[in-house]
This record gives C-alpha cells, sequence and structure tokens, in this order.
C-alpha cells in the first residue's frame, strides 16, 4: 500500500530526534527517507589530517544515530529509504579521500542502514564521463563501487538503489548518470541476477528528470518494478530547487510546467506501492519558521493527493 | 562532409537572394539548406482560412516556391539539402482556433507531399520532414507517423531521394521536454522499420543539436544509438530553455558555451559521421545589425570548417605514412594519451632550444630543422595553439605535408590521480583512448 514519506534534512535535528519525527507524524507522514547524508556534509565529505565522520567505529555509529532510531519507532515513523552520502568518488581529489569515501564512507552507511532496518539506500554514481570518454565506461567504474557492496547489501536485506542525476556546463544542466532508463534496467537485472538477489533497484528523481525534459511517464514505465524509491520534488526547469510539487508556470494560463499528470499515470500503469517520498529539505528553510510545519501538512497533503490519483 | 548554413540563417529574403548568395559565396560557403518552412507554413493557412484573409493558399504556395527556386537557379546555388516545413511545437490549438489538429496534420500531409516533389524537381535528394506530433497522443506517435511517411516514400520517383526523419521537443505548459524521435533507439527503430517497409534505404536521421540541448540529452549516445542512419546534423546553440538557433559558442556563461559541445562531438566522431553539417544560426544573425550581417558569413564558414576539424581530429592523422609533432607542451601530452598509441609519432620538436634532445611523453624531442630530413609520406602534426605562426615557419622550411591536431574535445581527459588509484591492468587503459 502507499505511504507518504519525507527527508529528514532540516526537520530532524541531533539535539532531539524525537520532536522532529513527531513534526513528520504530525504532518501528516508515516515514513521518512533519512538524510544520511546530511551528518557529513555535502563538499565537507573528508577533511585531511582530522577525525572525520566515518573514522568512527560502527558501533559509535550505532550509539550516534539511536537517538534517532528510537525517536522515529516511537513517534511511528518507519525509515522506509536513506541517502548514501556523496559524492563516493571524487576523480580529482587525493587518493587518501577516495579510500575514505569508498571504504570507510560506503561500507558504514551500509550498516547504518541495516541498523536503521532500512531496506533502501539511494547511491550516486560516478561522474566521469568527461574523463573516461563515456557513459558506459562511467557505469563500469560506478559498478566496481556496487559489486564491492552487494554482498554486504544481499545479507543484510538491502537494495542499492542508482538514481537519475545530472551534470552542469557553464551553468546549463545536462544529464548525467542514470537518465538512459533501458541501461539502467538493464544493469539492473544484471546485478541481481549475478547476486540471485535484490541488490540492485532504481531511485527516480522528479526534479532531476524535469530538469532535462525526460518523459516521467515512459522513464516509469520502462522501470516497472525495479523502481523502488522516489525522490520527488518540483523545480523551474533551471535549476535544481527541490520545491514542492505545482509550483512551477511557464505560460499565463499558470498551468504546471511539470508533468505531474504523467508522474501519477507511469506509477499507476506498473501498480507501484511503495512510499511517495519527497526530497524537499529546501522548503523547510525557504519558509518562515511560523509557517513551516503547515509547509511540511502541505507536501504531505500532495503526497495524499498522488496517493488517491495513483 | 558536406558544409552547409542554413537559409535562414543567413538572411536570404526568399524572392531576392541574389546578395545573400554574393556574400555566400564570396565567404567561400558553397552550400545551404533550403527551408521550405520560409514560404509555406501548414499553421498559417488554416489560420488565414479562418480569419478569412487570402494570403495564404495551398495552391498559391507551389507557384510562390517555384519563383524563388528559380531565384536560386538563376543564380547558380541550388540548395544541397531541404527542410520541409515546421509545425510549431508550442502550438496550442482550442475551440476558438476553428480548426483542429486533424486538420493541421491532413494539411501538413499535403503539403509536405507536394514539398517532395518540388526537391525532386530541383535535383535536391535530401529532405528533412519534422515528424508529426500535433495533437496525437503517445501511443498514436509510430501509427500515425508510419502511414505519414510512407506515403511520402510513395511520392518519390528518384531512388536517390532521402526522407530524414528528426528529433523534436514537445511542450508541457511551456515548459520544452523530450519529444518525438527524441531518443535515440526509438528514433533507430522507426528509420529502420521505415526502410523495411520501403523495401529501401529511404529514410535516414538529421539530428538538431539545439533540440538535444534543450532537453539535456546525452548526444554521444544518441548519435551511437542513431550511428550511420544520421546524415545530417544541425549545429546550432541555444540557453537550454528556448528553442533559439544562435552560432555555436555564443550562449556563454562563466567563459565557455553552456551547450555539451564536447558529447557532439565525441558522438559524430564515434560514428565516424560524414554526412550534411548544416550551421542554423537566424537568432545570432538577426540580432546583428544589417550593416554587419555580412562580416558574419566568413565567421559561419570557419565554424563550418572547425566543426569538419574536431570531428576529423584522425582524418590528418591517417592521411600520412608517419608523423612527427611539433610541440613539446601540454597538446602534445594530450597526444600520446590519446593517439599515441593507435599513431605513434617518430619524434617532436620545439623551438625552445632548451627542450632538444631531452625526453617528453616517451618521445625525443628535437630542433625543427629535423622535419626536413623526414622519411617521404611523413606529415607534420602541428600541436600547439599557435597553429598559423608554426604553418609559417614550417611552410618557409619547404615542408608541405602539415595537419593539426587540436585537443579541446579528446575522447578521454586524463588525470593522474585518476590512474594513481587504479590497481589492475584493464584501469590502466582508461586514458589511452
Amino acid at each position: 500500500m502507499l505511504e507518504i514519506g519525507v527527508q529528514t534534512k532540516n526537520v530532524i535535528e541531533d539535539k532531539d530526534p524525537l520532536k522532529g519525527f513527531e513534526k513528520l507524524k504530525k504532518a501528516g507522514f508515516t515514513c521518512c527517507d533519512f538524510s544520511l547524508n546530511a551528518y557529513p556534509l555535502n563538499g565537507k565529505t573528508y577533511v585531511l589530517g582530522e577525525k572525520n565522520f566515518f573514522d568512527q567505529t560502527v558501533s559509535e555509529l550505532e550509539a550516534f544515530f539511536k537517538p534517532y532510531k528510537e525517536g522515529a519507532e516511537r513517534a511511528g515513523i518507519t525509515v522506509n529509504q536513506m541517502h548514501m552520502p556523496y559524492p563516493v568518488y571524487m576523480p580529482q581529489a587525493a587518493h587518501e579521500i577516495n579510500d575514505y569515501l569508498w571504504n570507510q564512507a560506503a561500507p558504514k552507511s551500509m550498516e547504518i542502514c541495516a541498523f536503521f532496518g532500512c531496506r533502501y539506500i539511494v547511491v550516486h554514481g560516478f561522474k566521469l564521463a568527461y574523463y573516461l570518454g563515456s557513459e558506459e565506461q562511467e557505469w563500469e567504474q560506478t559498478e566496481r563501487f556496487l559489486v564491492s557492496l552487494a554482498p554486504m547489501a544481499k545479507e543484510m536485506g538491502i537494495t542499492m538503489c542508482i538514481e537519475n542525476l545530472y551534470e552542469s556546463i557553464g551553468g546549463h544542466i545536462v544529464e548525467g548518470p542514470g537518465c538512459d532508463v533501458r541501461r539502467a534496467v538493464e544493469r539492473i537485472d544484471r546485478m541481481n541476477d549475478r547476486y540471485h538477489a535484490e541488490v540492485l533497484g532504481f531511485c527516480f528523481d522528479t526534479g532531476h528528470a524535469n530538469l532535462v525534459g525526460i518523459d516521467f511517464e515512459s522513464f516509469i514505465m520502462v522501470l516497472g518494478h525495479r523502481l523502488k524509491v522516489l525522490h520527488i520534488h518540483d523545480n523551474d526547469g533551471r535549476s535544481d530547487l527541490h520545491q514542492i510539487p505545482f509550483t512551477f508556470t511557464r505560460t499565463r494560463e499558470n498551468k504546471p510546467s511539470t508533468d505531474w499528470e504523467g508522474f501519477v499515470r507511469g506509477l499507476r500503469n506498473i501498480r507501484f506501492d511503495k512510499v511517495l517520498s519527497f526530497e524537499t529539505a529546501p522548503v523547510i528553510t525557504a519558509f518562515p519558521e511560523a509557517l513551516r510545519e503547515e509547509a511540511l501538512a502541505l507536501i504531505a497533503k500532495i503526497g495524499g493527493y498522488f496517493k488517491d490519483e495513483i | 562532409m558536406k558544409k552547409v548554413c542554413a537559409m535562414a540563417g543567413t538572411i536570404f529574403n526568399p524572392e531576392k537572394p541574389k546578395q545573400s548568395i554574393k556574400e555566400l559565396k564570396e565567404a567561400g560557403i558553397q552550400g545551404i539548406l533550403f527551408d521550405f518552412g520560409l514560404i509555406v507554413s501548414p499553421a498559417g493557412i488554416l489560420a488565414d482560412r479562418v480569419s478569412e484573409e487570402s494570403k495564404w493558399k495551398p495552391n498559391q504556395t507551389r507557384k510562390y516556391y517555384k519563383a524563388v527556386i528559380s531565384q536560386f537557379q538563376e543564380h547558380a546555388l541550388l540548395p544541397s539539402i531541404v527542410r520541409l516545413p515546421f509545425v510549431d511545437v508550442n502550438l496550442n490549438l482550442n475551440e476558438k482556433t476553428g480548426y483542429s489538429y486533424v486538420d493541421l496534420n491532413r494539411l501538413v500531409t499535403q503539403i509536405d507531399a507536394d514539398c517532395v516533389k518540388a526537391c525532386e524537381e530541383m535535383d535536391c535528394h535530401d529532405i528533412i520532414v519534422q515528424p508529426l506530433s500535433a495533437g496525437l497522443k503517445q501511443e498514436e506517435l509510430w501509427e500515425a507517423n508510419k502511414v505519414f511517411y510512407l506515403n511520402l516514400a510513395a511520392v518519390c520517383s528518384n531512388e536517390d531521394t532521402k526522407i530524414l526523419l528528426t528529433n523534436q521537443c514537445r511542450s508541457h505548459n511551456g515548459h520544452l521536454l523530450r519529444g518525438v524521435c527524441s531518443d535515440g533507439e526509438t528514433a533507430a527503430e522507426w528509420v529502420d522499420a521505415l526502410n523495411r517497409a520501403c523495401g529501401m534505404q529511404r529514410f535516414g536521421f538529421c539530428l538538431d543539436v539545439g533540440n538535444c540541448n534543450i532537453c539535456g540529452q546525452n548526444m554521444q549516445r544518441m548519435a551511437s544509438e542513431l550511428n550511420s542512419r544520421i546524415q545530417a546534423v544541425i549545429l546550432t546553440e541555444n540557453d537550454g530553455q528556448n528553442m533559439a538557433r544562435q552560432l555555436p559558442f555564443t550562449n556563454a556563461y562563466g567563459r565557455r558555451s553552456t551547450m555539451d559541445w564536447l558529447s557532439v562531438i565525441r558522438g559524430l566522431r564515434d560514428i565516424l559521421f560524414d554526412g550534411y553539417l548544416i550551421l542554423e544560426t537566424v537568432d545570432t544573425t538577426v540580432a546583428f545589425s544589417p550593416l554587419l550581417q555580412p562580416y558574419l558569413m566568413p565567421v559561419y564558414k570557419e565554424m563550418l570548417d572547425y566543426f569538419d576539424l574536431q570531428i576529423n581530429i584522425e582524418k590528418d592523422l591517417k592521411k600520412f605514412d608517419r608523423v612527427a609533432l611539433f610541440g613539446a607542451g601540454n597538446m602534445c601530452r594530450n597526444y600520446m594519451k590519446c593517439y599515441g598509441r593507435k599513431y605513434p609519432p617518430l619524434f617532436t620538436c620545439d623551438n625552445n632550444p632548451k627542450l632538444w634532445d631531452t625526453e617528453f611523453e616517451g618521445l625525443m624531442v628535437k630542433n625543427p630543422e629535423e622535419l626536413k630530413n623526414l622519411p617521404e609520406g611523413s606529415g607534420v602534426i602541428i600541436c600547439n595553439i599557435f597553429y598559423r605562426e608554426i604553418r609559417a615557419q614550417l611552410e618557409q622550411m619547404g615542408i608541405v605535408n602539415i595537419g593539426y591536431f587540436n585537443d579541446e574535445y579528446m575522447p578521454s581527459f586524463y588525470t593522474d590521480r585518476l590512474k594513481r588509484n587504479t590497481d589492475d591492468a584493464e584501469d590502466a587503459d582508461y586514458n589511452e583512448g
């Protein structure tokens, strides 16, 4: 049955995780996308010579996240999915950084995912086509990374989900890893066959797809059962804004410029029955403090609308 | 490579093209894409019919474009390739419009068939035809287009005539998304199915990189999926949002073009593209004062030559039995990383005497005078941004076999760290092109 979730970033605070989870429940959510990527902040994943977040042992990390796990349980929020910190590989970074990302941050993220009892972890593919010369060679590197984690995923019952991403050319957004749905399907099937388990699935990101003009309906239809998790959010087709669906228009008729009808049709056609999860953390900071709970409630209501339509 | 400029991009007055033809010829541009869209518009005809004005009537347009073509014949510049009238993807018919999508598609079919006959009459055999999409649902597209294109094929009387499908955007409430034929694999299936139905290679594809750019598409992959079906490429630039037709490299921000030319060039190289390169720049041209527009023509000529050079970057390397390089800097280094194994140079040379008799990227760096002793059939490849100066220097030395290398769009880009991180033999080949 369809449930409604949202990412925890900007809602759940370290000092009182329970309070944040209760806010989510009150707003109308039953699930969350735990923003593991928010702990080692994006772009600050590693500082040479310093103690970094994933230098902690698995036991230490579990102790750190215990209040979050308990808070979610007490508030009645299921941690449906989480986001592995990204990037997981930086082609121009020092060896030590990539070693940390690959051999510390990634496997420990899997451990934390299992600790939360979470089924899905979203993993960003490597962005290497520029350097290596083609998307196929880029995927070979991503696959090496995923293969290094696949045995853990199988043992823990976790599905790693690759996501449709983008690249920027002088500020213009173009498609990145995961935007060729046929190849994604072939790769997911091949890896799952190899491990005789659903170690790999797909996370469809509506905002990223909208930026590169992808047809939501046909993309989702080709994905079919491989679609495990969603990142639902909206933008103006120019920047990755992570805003509330139905926010943007382009014409005087003021109809939505994002194809939400196609999104609903696609999910309906594949009988999607998992979590309608919103990735809308920037909404929380954009609204004034006094309106944030209402903004969250609106997001949950939109989830309810999608659910009814699907 | 057949290099042509789009008619609309070079400001033709279709009825009086003499001046434009003269300027094009003076700039060294020998080919044009003739655009029937400047002469006839199906939506315009229907709109006029509804408003009871008489400017556009199908029976008059044929007379009109025949007159235009005779002007081109008179000035000895026959179109190399033709584009039939397009329907605006933003066209949104409603009850007030007074005509339906069915009316529109019927008229498009009629006009396109008429234009195909006109193309054959002027001995032009490559025709770009927009797929039907107005008012059609996703699931209706293939069947409607199959009938449409096969109807056009039936009109063709010359076996050399090629009908080129082309990739389109679609408008979702003003936001341009991927439209009909924008998926390379599906488009390739369409072309193949149409050719099978015809029993001959009647159909091909024209890749419009402007439309790809609006949808942020990976054009390298698109090219590889369509492969030899691509017989024409429209080179144009836009801001990724609006369907503008600008000169390549002019939509710049942060000191670089915002268009993914790397993926275009890699893709066209991968498929050994050798068809029509069509430069379409109407928005750039018109933005200039008419007083300045003639000065754009030589730039257009150089632009087409530049893309030819980039796409055929290996052409000069293949031309000679052996090569020596001129330049011992980054460009030489990139040559060795990407092409050194496939086209191993005898040595490199440099004007800096301090570098003579040293080794660089596995090559001996020699005095340029040594180039005079190259074996017969050898060529000198300039690996330095001072192309013109070095060419002049070589010509002064009596060397005639001269080629260019350029490392702006490499098959791969070298990263020391990437190489250092890898630990098996397979990985060691990453930057070898």
